[in-house]
């Protein structure tokens, strides 16, 4: 299965982001404990493989049709898991998939395997955060 | 122009020396402001009432988004743990700030946010590489870490429980200015 070079995760919570709109929180890429398949955690994420996928996202609206990233979605590049499974505190820790749904082919999840201490659990979200590449908020949404 | 802020009902032992934390008039003419920022803190803990804290506005900036997400923790546990990092991060930068006033200036501000398991995120974060504290319920998996997107330096980390908590903060508080 073929895969672009970034992966967009949306981002509902302002608090995710600095004041100043560049900066990204670890918190938005924590794992979620409450969501396991087949011995993963999974994270939502949309791979980007072409320009409308993050039009889709900022679209994208809850059941109640509030739209569901409040605040934008960020970039980050694939290879930022291959860095992370080498580093000797989390090796090999990290994988990914496409999971497509029935209003969004682009869907798909990280996946941290489930045994991962809270410890590693933090690190790796926080790496990821660290390779964020770009901010896109709402206002870059197209009318 | 004196200005109060009260930092809701987190605590903090801390604080309790609190003439660790006054900026005297010399320190304060430094910054080169005319003005200061006026802080109270509630001890709770040692039943001695209010403290009384001045922080300069450059110091001030940096940790009041962090104070501010204080307000948000649910569990009292881990408010403290905020607390007692957040006031010993101002004290060093207070210390410290002798050194090149207007490194302060360069200096981002503290992010923090409450995390839905109810543990809170201090995160100083710079393009190429973050600081971060976890403060969990459980104080003892508490940890800090070190990344960075640089190769060959990639990742320090720790358990704050395991770690000789004061020399950590003594010694990134210099590589933050270092990097700012």
């Amino acid at each position: 299965m073929s895969y672009p070079d970034n992966f967009l995760r949306g981002v509902s919570d302002k608090n995710s982001l600095t004041p100043d709109g560049v900066g990204v929180s670890a918190g938005a890429f924590h794992f979620d404990l409450s969501k396991i398949s087949n011995g993963w955690l999974e994270q939502s994420i949309c791979w980007e493989d072409n320009d409308s996928v993050v039009d889709l996202m900022l679209r994208q609206k809850k059941e109640d049709g509030v739209i569901q990233f409040k605040i934008g979605v960020v970039r980050v590049p694939r290879s930022c898991v291959q860095y992370i499974n080498k580093l000797p505190q989390t090796r090999e820790l990290l994988s990914y998939e496409r999971k497509e749904l029935d209003d969004n082919p682009y869907h798909g999840n990280l996946l941290l395997k489930k045994d991962a201490h809270n410890f590693t659990r933090r690190l790796v979200a926080a790496m990821i955060a660290a390779h964020v590449v770009d901010v896109i908020n709402q206002e870059h949404i197209l009318d | 122009m004196m200005n109060n802020h009260k930092l809701g009902d987190a605590t903090t032992n801390n604080l309790a020396k609190e003439e660790n934390w006054c900026l005297g008039e010399k320190e304060f003419g430094a910054l080169g402001r005319e003005s200061n920022v006026f802080s109270e803190f509630r001890d709770d803990t040692t039943g001695r009432g209010f403290k009384k804290l001045f922080i300069a506005d450059e110091v001030y900036r940096i940790v009041k988004p962090a104070l501010k997400g204080v307000s948000e923790i649910k569990v009292r546990n881990v408010a403290k743990q905020a607390t007692d990092i957040i006031s010993d991060i101002m004290e060093l930068i207070i210390n410290l700030q002798s050194w090149n006033v207007d490194i302060i200036s360069r200096i981002p501000p503290l992010h923090a946010v409450a995390l839905e398991d109810n543990s809170f995120l201090i995160e100083w974060i710079f393009s190429k590489y973050r600081i971060g504290f976890v403060l969990e319920r459980n104080k003892r998996e508490s940890m800090w870490y070190m990344v960075s997107t640089i190769d060959g330096n990639d990742l320090a980390s720790g358990m704050l429980s395991r770690t000789d908590y004061k020399k950590l903060l003594a010694g990134l508080i210099p590589f933050v200015f270092g990097y700012s």
